[in-house]
């Protein structure tokens, strides 16, 4: 009978007013009657309120006073196919109970009646790949670790989310940590690992204190089976992304890489066989072990499989999170979901300082590992930025470069010193005072930073030029100003 | 891996060469007679792979790889010279250059340094990449050395010599990226840290004149890079050099 | 697999509390930031070198060497903050003489650009700050 209210108490609504909505909504119904949530998707309209009505219908609201009053009809909601996020906004994050009464801990459970290698064979029949960016079969990282040979492993959840414009795994911290501690656990499980740890920066504050308390809750009635989970605070360091320089910092050092081999299946924490996944890659497990591995297959495409979540922000209307199935195309997300007027976007960010720009004109891309990393850009970890026409190309290259240079770690010299030179390039082409000779180092530079950088970090931070110099060369091209000027130096060798 | 291992034999530049089991890529390399310029690895020192001079194309591999940190394997095929590397290497050793302030005419290791016989060696003598003139400090604080940050390329051996070697762990590299540097104790004067033994054998290892005694003019450091590799075997194979 | 071993780790234990970051992190929060005094007592009380305590208290970006001023105001350079004016709001925060650190991402992008004022995350219209 009645209404109850499910009011968004995530950090984007939060910082849009969401306690006071939350107030006015208690202050009206009762505080029995509202309870606070995790993401409601469109964060760009926040704060968000769903109300759910005892005939089964529901209206979602936004505003401090709940005065628009959004269409859940629309292709933004109608479209998303929830599988990580199926909980997210549904669950109070807080309440331990309330997750269990939807579901969660109980394929932990049936898992630990089944043999580590059945899960495993789940999962490699899910075809899930690393969410995390790099897109590595989920499946048989688990059984590289499983096979190492020694009496204790450990399991790692990458929640370092650090792309500018990438807050999926934040959403699943905040709105459903137990999901993320459920599918760490099946991991655990699967692999013989005797602890675990979740590596999250310290900007995420409210992520760490929701984390604190799913823990705690977990530890304290027993679900975890006595699976000991550490949180490991980051302090600001884009590098511990990646996983040799996040287990450096998990064991206390310099968040630096180090060359692999050994990969950390093979020696990571502390020497041992380490499993590293990140958020989202963890929490679609409880899913998959749930229905199946078959059933996730059946999404997506012929090499991506299953769903992917992705932050939709930048010049478009409807702002926020969208899980949608692999495959689905550019065009759907930007247009239809993210309502933008055709015609008004310029490209697609996608994959943050790694990736690239994914051109107006490609747009009916459909979103897998392979087709955005045949267009020079990369899954990455699920930022989409959209880029209308009063952003200039070299300006946003130089915006990431410039990431780079303040991430750069410092242990190798392409990156550490090639980064800076590739910033006052285009500091160069931004103010209109490039020539020709410039235009050709910035490529070869490009070239070598790529191919020479001791870990990710480096390698992929040309990416955001190359793939603009690929799509927009015009603009560069403008950018040289005077007549075309001789090289300064002969020219290298191809 | 277990026990001792048969030799393996790869192929070095069209050279057939036969390694042993456990040896790194560089090490076959240069037994091998043959020459990749290296800065930041130094035999009897944990590598750490960050100079990437050492990279060398291996076939099948679709990246380049650190001989340095690489082992050899039975049947590999690696080249060590091709155009691209050849342009890479000018490059790196371009922003080497270009990052710091290296004045040879001036410098204590004029004529006995590594940065300069390795530009030399990849046919570097300008920088095309603009030089960065960065501000950085002298450290004349020891009584016996000095650390001129200027012609330092944060290769890391002083801080490996000083932590595997001597285990007075003087040295750390200090802050990120373009402004990394060696630090001394917590980022003080050298000749306030009390940890710090006057052994030296963090100016021996320098490549550069970053790290020098202080009675050397331009010119006139003497490096010692082999004592890491003597004193390692002195410590675990009792073999000593008698110099 | 094609590797040679890297420099042995000890195996310390795993507790929280023999974690130099960790421990860090608890002195910040007592003191606002990482006095040196506190650094050279944390070395010692985990027997670590003090180079190696000064190079990851220094590596991160979040660790203060120094004294904090008594207002942070911290402006988001995520992506979706840049595509959305935060080049203008900190040009706005420059011309009004506020001291300002920046960030990266902080995940509020549908908010944005926004910026972070003692603790509270505030979006960051350059016209609504309440400098303006």
């Amino acid at each position: 009978m009645g209404v109850s209210w499910r009011c968004c108490d995530a950090t984007a609504c939060r910082a849009a007013g969401g306690a006071a909505l939350r107030q006015r909504l208690e202050a009206e119904m009762g505080a029995d009657r509202v309870k606070p949530v995790g993401c409601l998707r469109l964060c760009g309209m926040g704060p968000l309120a769903a109300a759910d009505y005892a005939d089964g219908s529901t209206e979602l609201v936004g505003g401090v006073a709940g005065e628009r009053r959004l269409d859940l009809a629309h292709p933004f909601f109608i479209l998303q196919r929830s599988v990580v996020l199926e909980r997210c906004g549904l669950v109070n994050p807080n309440s331990i109970e309330d997750a269990i009464a939807q579901g969660a801990y109980a394929v932990l459970d049936r898992c630990r009646q089944l043999a580590p290698q059945a899960v495993i064979e789940q999962v490699e029949r899910s075809g899930l790949r690393g969410r995390g960016g790099a897109g590595y079969p989920t499946g048989r990282k688990w059984q590289l670790v499983a096979a190492q040979a020694s009496p204790t492993r450990a399991v790692v959840c990458n929640a370092d989310e650090g792309d500018p414009g990438a807050f999926m795994d934040r959403a699943v911290l905040e709105g459903d940590p137990h999901r993320l501690l459920e599918g760490m656990a099946i991991a655990a499980h699967a692999v013989g690992a005797a602890e675990a740890f979740i590596y999250v920066r310290a900007e995420y504050a409210l992520a760490i204190e929701r984390l604190r308390t799913a823990i705690g809750a977990a530890e304290a009635r027993g679900v975890l089976a006595g699976l000991p989970i550490q949180l490991r605070i980051g302090a600001g360091a884009y590098v511990c992304g990646e996983e040799t320089a996040l287990l450096h910092s998990i064991e206390g050092g310099r968040g630096t890489p180090r060359p692999r081999p050994p990969y950390p299946a093979v020696s990571g924490l502390w020497g041992l066989p380490t499993l590293i996944n990140n958020v989202e890659t963890f929490a679609a497990v409880p899913a998959i072990l749930r229905e199946g591995g078959d059933w996730y297959a059946a999404m997506g495409t012929a090499t991506s499989k299953g769903t992917k979540v992705f932050a939709l922000s930048g010049a478009i209307p409807h702002t926020g999170l969208i899980e949608v199935e692999m495959g689905t195309s550019l065009r759907t997300i930007v247009e239809a979901m993210g309502q933008s007027p055709p015609g008004q976007v310029k490209a697609v960010q996608t994959g943050g300082p790694s990736g690239g720009c994914v051109p107006a004109a490609l747009l009916d891309t459909p979103v897998d590992y392979e087709s955005l990393q045949s267009l020079g850009s990369i899954m990455g970890s699920g930022g989409m930025v959209v880029i209308d026409g009063a952003m200039a190309m070299p300006e946003l290259a130089r915006y990431f470069m410039r990431f780079c240079v303040d991430e750069s770690c410092g242990k190798c010299l392409p990156c550490r010193a090639g980064t800076v030179q590739l910033a006052q390039l285009l500091d160069r082409f931004v103010e209109r005072r490039a020539t020709a000779a410039d235009l050709v180092q910035l490529e070869q530079l490009c070239g070598m930073v790529k191919a020479t950088s001791l870990c990710g970090l480096g390698q992929s931070a040309p990416n955001p030029v190359l793939s603009t110099l690929r799509f927009f060369r015009a603009e560069y091209e403008a950018a040289i100003a005077g007549p075309i000027a001789a090289p300064i130096a002969a020219p290298i060798a191809p | 891996m277990t026990g001792a291992q048969l030799p393996v034999r790869l192929s070095i530049n069209g050279l057939v060469v036969e390694a042993a089991a456990e040896a790194t890529l560089l090490q076959a390399i240069r037994s091998a007679g043959l020459q990749v310029p290296t800065l930041c690895h130094l035999d009897g020192l944990t590598p750490v792979g960050a100079c990437r001079l050492c990279l060398v194309v291996i076939e099948g591999h679709p990246k380049l790889e650190p001989a340095c940190v690489t082992a050899v394997a039975d049947g590999m095929v690696v080249h060590t010279h091709t155009p691209e590397l050849d342009t890479y290497r000018r490059m790196a050793v371009e922003l080497f250059f270009a990052e710091g302030n290296h004045v040879c005419a001036v410098c204590v290791a004029n004529g006995a340094c590594e940065l300069q016989a390795v530009a030399v060696e990849v046919g570097m003598d300008h920088s095309r990449f603009p030089y960065q003139y960065p501000r950085r400090e002298v450290d004349a604080s020891h009584p016996l050395f000095s650390l001129d940050h200027h012609r330092c390329i944060l290769c890391t051996r002083c801080v490996r010599v000083c932590d595997e070697i001597e285990a007075a762990h003087v040295w750390d590299v200090g802050y990120r990226g373009s402004s990394c540097s060696i630090i001394a104790g917590l980022d003080q004067p050298w000749g306030e840290v009390a940890a710090c033994t006057n052994c030296g054998k963090c100016v021996d290892v320098c490549p550069t004149g970053a790290l020098f005694r202080k009675e050397d003019g331009s010119g006139e450091k003497q490096p010692h890079p082999e004592r890491a590799q003597q004193l390692v075997e002195a410590r675990t194979e009792h073999h000593w050099h008698n110099q | 697999m094609t590797w040679v071993a890297m420099k042995p780790e000890q195996l310390p234990s795993h507790d929280p509390g023999d974690s130099l970051i960790e421990r860090l992190h608890s002195v910040q929060l007592l003191h606002g930031y990482l006095p040196r005094q506190e650094l050279q007592q944390l070395a010692i009380s985990m027997a670590r070198p003090l180079s190696e305590v000064m190079g990851v208290a220094s590596f991160y970006h979040l660790f203060r060497l120094d004294p904090p001023p008594p207002h942070r105001c911290v402006v988001c350079r995520g992506t979706a903050c840049f595509v959305r004016g935060a080049e203008r709001l900190e040009a706005a925060l420059r011309q009004r003489g506020v001291a300002f650190e920046t960030t990266s991402c902080m995940g509020a992008c549908g908010q944005a650009p926004v910026l972070v004022v003692d603790g509270a995350l505030a979006m960051g219209q350059p016209e609504a700050l309440p400098w303006a």
